[in-house]
């Protein structure tokens, strides 16, 4: 038992340590996306204040960038979501990466100030994926049971609880076994994507055990054969494995690739964001316009997926650019 | 002054050196300034939290704004008002839907009018705010669905081209344009908004005489219900899906028909869609109200069939859903407002398993419900009268916000701007509208620390549940668990980090041999100390938990090995001879350390199974769970220490004094052997009590994993980040400050007293125990309260190593979440000055107190202790 415990320990640091997995090369991206070429004249500052789980991203594309344009500097904090408004406003930040769209609220704030509203950059696709231990048989979940398993209101329509893995008709040891359920802290984007998705804007139980980080959602599905967890689908470890899912109880079981998320089959992606403060009509300057392009070029969607999340597409990337007026 | 010399040639100065007098001054000043400057800091941190507190219980504020009488006469009598983002203009529809008229808020001057399908007239039409569409059938059966949004756009173009009217505007200023309101705005762009309306291709249904229609708007695509003459109510589910990586948009629609029993009640007046889609409503006038489950549009069945206005003596006038569409607010002919929505009790008979109930009575208007509209972003609903009277409630906490009344008559419509700043009614002589700030309507005391009853639970329950993605949620701010779960979290780890703490501390000035590992044994202690608490709630929550999930037998069973061979391998120490005894004394400490607790640990890990097999049928999680067994375990485990001092009391007040008695002519050894045998019997006699205890319970009928009142359950389900390991971490970490303040108030007890005792010829655990310990009493106690303080505010052990869950339970197996963990994790995510974040600020003013209250208490119960300890 001694033993047994302290591989387990070892694992789970392991878990903890190990960067998000690298998805499968660069074939990912949409050959269709065009390299970026650097024009001239570009120089100054950059800062960008916003979402963690963004933060490696942004990182990477900072440095992309920094190796076409080395006179640029490029300041990079990620301390949530929820700072990245506030930056904007005050205009101590040229971008905000955020997790989850802007609520009401905040663009209000910016609109007071500027008149306009923020513009919103779609810059990168996430994936959620509901996790379990890796010796578990489930092999299906719909959204409904997802949401009779996390939501005390159930508002999926499931008729009962589901409170045991018996309930999901597994037998032998996990017929009496309690659902362990592990989730993100209330205030990450992905916490407010799962609740509006997953559990069609209902309540979480009181049962979810809210951990800090993605990688502790993982690494507590993997030490626990009961667990169940939600996270993003670069957090994705050899100890657990992300349930197909089906969006209605009739549905087709939707397993977490690439190319579902893109046909819109599984029910669980999202966009990642970057805000960025643009007055209609006028011309954005240099420095911003080549970041941005370089974000929507071949190399910065390699950079997404080489953190570990889907790169968009050259539709997606041309609808981007046009927002702020760069073809 | 002189001073005069001594023969012995030694001096003595009768004056203070002015550098001697220069630096006590100055010390004295900066000591003072020290103290004050502290004392202000805590008083401006407490004034700062309150600052941001207050405003959280400040009453809406309204004003009148505009009150416009220069209105056409039809848009007077308008079914529809809605207002744009900005507050300059709003639209109203007109004839029955077929026309749509746009007009200036400040002086009524309309802007457009237009007819909205192309001269036709609607058979049913239906407007959704949050969507900001318009869902019409017509008599050939058609359904349309419209966009009509006041919409901005920003005019590009070369000002000069403008008319100077326009040109000439100031930042905030209006005018009219182009069928428009132009607005500068404060960075000098030049804005219009205008009504703008986009038609979707309209649908064929091929069936006429759609008398009512209804839709939500899913992200999926729309969901349209539509209720023919004949009573035939049909549920179309369009699902729009983008591919992409080619931009396709593909659609498919899928649906069903029920048909619905018209004989007895007549036509419905009301259609209504849920925001999900997966109920529909049809509502009569006479209260009569048919629940649809078309979660499954091809197999629609009728849930449940009830009476919202069981009085009978009055009609439904009015109804409307609130934000997310799941609660249903009706008025009705006698003023009242009431809302209602589905839920779940156990037991419910009806197909979904749910049943509609009313769940919030807002109260009595003076007149008829005539309009209800409900904000677009909280849970606001404006109530218009048949009087003129218009009323602002928020419905979660039930509170009249605001009350007014509109010159001319019956309110025709009544809205609530898109951003709750504005609410307006129209009435037969004209529009007026107040600005309004609800402030934070959301939390009040009672939301905050009462019992709420919200969207979709089945009874009224203390929640914690904050943040949402978007804004149809319902935002559930009761800060009860969070105190419980601080509570709970100081609890448990008093329970083991006391005890512990004020044994070691006593152990070590009162019975250490060696006076050199005492010294350095305190030290030690505190270098605990400064381990940062996220190392050890890291620890706690990869290491700690995971071993424990797969021992949790064994580590109960430790609590009791453990001790037991600690009195045990103390008996046995009074076998040895006595000159052997008297030159081993000082190595007891080592003998106890690495043969006693090793010995302990190795019995729980080799008890633990047996344990398990005996009390839990084997598997100690499947019993806590309450699938196995019956509740004796359980029992046994808590009665044990009641029947140890049961034992003890016993042991001490009969046996001891009787075996004394016998004892004085005996050997050492034998009087040891004795003692051990009495040691085994009295551990035999704890069990042997405490499962006839376990038993009698069970017998009655009490099970040790039941909830129980005041307490609520003890035992239940095991959760991996439980209360066991924080308590045990979070024991940890308080017991060094615990150790440090004992030891020093142990050691502070004057040697006399000590000396006096022994010498009178008690021994060192009398001296201990009578002596030492009430003299030393207040300052034990104030080493306790600073533990307690320090655990109250303990933040990063909670939150590494518990879920956080907001659980009122006193369970020992599963989490909790504490005040300042939930402070931790949310305020940075939290939008400024929102009520979210005042009520987080409100959270740390309440650990501020609680923390603030236990130091005080803790100082002057010391301060008494230092006062007696100079007496002596």
């Amino acid at each position: 038992m001694e033993k047994k415990s302290v591989k387990k320990t070892l694992l789970a640091l392991a878990a903890l340590l190990a960067l998000p997995a690298v998805a499968s090369a660069s074939n990912l991206v949409d050959p269709n996306l065009k390299p970026y070429k650097p024009v001239s004249g570009v120089s100054g500052n950059i800062k960008s204040i916003g979402s963690d789980s963004m933060n490696n991203t942004m990182t990477l594309w900072a440095e992309g960038f920094l190796g076409q344009y080395p006179n640029v500097q490029i300041e990079i904090e990620g301390k949530g979501s929820g700072t990245a408004p506030p930056a904007m406003i005050s205009g101590t930040a040229h971008f905000g990466p955020m997790s989850r769209p802007m609520k009401n609220e905040e663009i209000d704030n910016f609109e007071k100030r500027y008149g306009y509203k923020p513009v919103a950059l779609e810059t990168s696709i996430d994936m959620l994926a509901v996790y379990v231990n890796k010796d578990n048989p489930i092999q299906c979940l719909t959204l409904q049971q997802v949401d009779a398993i996390f939501s005390k209101t159930r508002r999926g329509g499931h008729n009962q609880n589901i409170r045991t893995w018996g309930d999901l008709g597994l037998t032998g040891q996990f017929a009496n076994m309690p659902i362990s359920i592990y989730g993100r802290n209330s205030a990450s984007g992905t916490y407010g994507f799962f609740k509006d998705n997953a559990l069609f804007g209902g309540d979480y139980k009181d049962e979810v055990k809210e951990q800090p980080g993605s990688s502790s959602v993982v690494q507590g599905t993997a030490s626990e054969l009961g667990g169940i967890g939600y996270s993003g689908i670069g957090y994705m470890t050899a100890d657990v494995r992300a349930v197909p899912l089906a969006s209605t109880p009739d549905g087709k079981c939707v397993s977490a690739t690439p190319e579902n998320a893109y046909t819109g089959e599984y029910p669980l992606a999202r966009f990642l964001y970057v805000y960025i403060n643009h007055k209609p009509g006028s011309t954005i300057d240099p420095l911003r316009r080549e970041f941005v392009r370089y974000i929507f070029s071949k190399e910065g969607q390699e950079d997404v997926v080489r953190d570990g999340y889907y790169p968009i597409t050259q539709v997606i990337a041309k609808e981007q650019l046009g927002k702020i007026g760069v073809r | 002054m002189s001073t005069p010399k001594k023969f012995t040639g030694a001096g003595r100065r009768y004056t203070t050196k002015a550098s001697v007098k220069l630096l006590d001054h100055l010390a004295k000043t900066l000591i003072t300034l020290g103290g004050v400057g502290t004392i202000i800091a805590v008083i401006g941190v407490f004034v700062y939290l309150a600052s941001v507190v207050v405003p959280l219980f400040a009453g809406a504020d309204r004003e009148l704004r505009h009150q416009v009488t220069a209105l056409d006469e039809a848009a007077k009598s308008a079914e529809y008002l809605v207002a744009d983002e900005f507050l300059l203009s709003a639209w109203v529809t007109e004839e029955r839907g077929s026309r749509i008229r746009s007009f200036r808020l400040d002086n009524g001057e309309t802007l457009s009018s237009n007819e909205l399908f192309a001269g036709e007239t609607p058979l049913a039409i239906t407007y959704e705010p949050n969507s900001q569409t318009v869902a019409a059938t017509f008599a050939d059966g058609r359904m349309q669905l419209s966009e009509v949004a006041i919409k901005t756009e920003f005019i590009l173009a070369d000002e000069s081209t403008l008319p100077a009217e326009i040109q000439a505007l100031e930042t905030g200023e209006i005018a009219s344009h182009e069928g428009g309101v132009v607005q500068r705005t404060p960075v000098g762009q030049l804005r219009r908004l205008r009504l703008e309306i986009d038609h979707q291709p309209p649908i064929a249904t091929g069936h006429e005489g759609l008398v009512l229609i209804d839709f939500a708007l899913l992200s999926s695509g729309p969901v349209i219900a539509t209720l023919s003459a004949d009573g035939t109510l049909r549920v179309q589910n369009i699902t729009v899906r983008r591919n992409m990586l080619t931009g396709q948009v593909s659609s498919s629609v899928s649906g069903g028909e029920l048909a619905i029993d018209l004989a007895d009640h007549g036509l419905p007046r009301q259609i209504m869609v849920s925001g999900r889609g997966d109920t529909v409503y049809l509502l009569w006038a006479d209260g009569h109200l048919v629940r649809v489950d078309s979660r499954n549009t091809r197999q629609m069945v009728v849930a449940e069939e009830l009476n919202l206005l069981p009085a009978g003596d009055a009609r439904i006038t009015a109804a409307a859903f609130l934000i997310g569409k799941t609660t249903i607010i009706v008025g009705d002919s006698k003023g009242r407002v009431q809302a209602w929505f589905r839920t779940r009790p156990e037991g419910a008979t009806s197909p979904d398993g749910g049943v509609l109930t009313m769940v919030h009575d807002l109260g009595q208007g003076p007149a008829a419900v005539t309009s209800l509209s409900a904000s677009m972003r909280t849970r606001l609903l404006t109530v218009g009268f048949a009087d003129g009277t218009v009323q602002v409630y928020h419905v979660t906490s039930d509170q009249l916000l605001a009350e007014e009344k509109a010159e001319g008559g019956a309110v025709a419509a009544a809205t609530l701007a898109p951003r709750d700043n504005l609410f307006a009614v129209l009435t037969p002589a004209g529009l007026t509208a107040w600005d309004f700030n609800p402030k934070h309507p959301a939390a009040n005391l009672h939301t905050i620390f009462g019992k709420v009853h919200y969207e979709g639970l089945n009874e009224p329950r203390y929640v914690w549940q904050s943040a949402s993605g978007t804004d149809d949620f319902e935002p559930k701010y009761s800060l009860t668990p969070l105190i419980f779960g601080t509570l709970k979290a100081t609890f448990y780890s008093m329970l083991f980090g006391v005890p512990l703490a004020l044994l070691a501390a006593i152990y070590t000035s009162e019975f250490m041999e060696s006076g050199g590992l005492r010294t350095r044994i305190k030290p030690l202690v505190e270098v605990m100390e400064s381990l940062p608490t996220v190392v050890l709630g890291f620890l706690a929550a990869l290491v700690f938990a995971t071993f424990v999930e797969g021992a949790v037998a064994g580590v109960l069973a430790a609590f009791i090995t453990v001790p037991l061979c600690f009195v045990l391998a103390a008996y046995l120490f009074q076998l040895l001879p006595v000159e052997k005894f008297v030159r081993m004394s000082r190595f007891r400490f080592f003998f106890l350390l690495f043969l006693a607790l090793p010995a302990g640990t190795f019995l729980a890990g080799q008890f633990g199974p047996i344990l398990e097999f005996l009390l839990f049928s084997g598997d100690i999680k499947a019993w806590l769970d309450g699938q196995v067994g019956s509740g004796t375990g359980g029992w046994f485990i808590m009665f044990l220490p009641v029947s140890l001092l049961v034992v003890i009391f016993l042991l001490g007040g009969w046996v001891n004094p009787w075996l004394r008695e016998r004892g004085a002519n005996h050997s050492r050894f034998y009087t040891g052997v004795v003692e051990v045998g009495k040691f085994v019997v009295g551990t035999l006699a704890v069990l042997t009590l405490s499962w006839l205890l376990a038993s009698l319970l069970t017998a009655i009928g009490f099970d040790s994993r039941g909830d129980f009142p005041l307490v609520g359950q003890v035992m239940g389900t095991y959760v991996q980040r439980n209360a066991l390991v924080v308590g045990f971490v979070m024991g940890f970490a308080i017991i060094p400050a615990v150790y440090t303040i004992a030891e020093d108030a142990l050691s502070s007890v004057p040697e006399h007293l000590r000396s006096g005792s022994l010498a009178a010829g008690a021994t060192p655990w009398q001296t201990a125990i009578r002596i030492i310990i009430p003299t030393a009493a207040s300052g034990l106690f104030s080493a306790v309260m600073l533990g307690l303080g320090r655990a109250v505010g303990e933040t990063m052990i909670v939150l590494m190593a518990t879920g956080n869950t907001p659980v009122m339970e006193w369970n020992i197996f599963n989490g909790f979440r504490t005040l300042s963990a939930n402070i931790a994790v949310e305020l940075p995510e939290s939008v400024i000055f929102s009520t979210h974040y005042r009520v987080l600020f409100l959270a740390a003013l309440t650990l501020f107190l609680l923390t603030f209250v236990i130091n005080t208490l803790a100082e002057v119960v010391r301060q008494r202790f230092r006062k007696r300890a100079y007496q002596l």
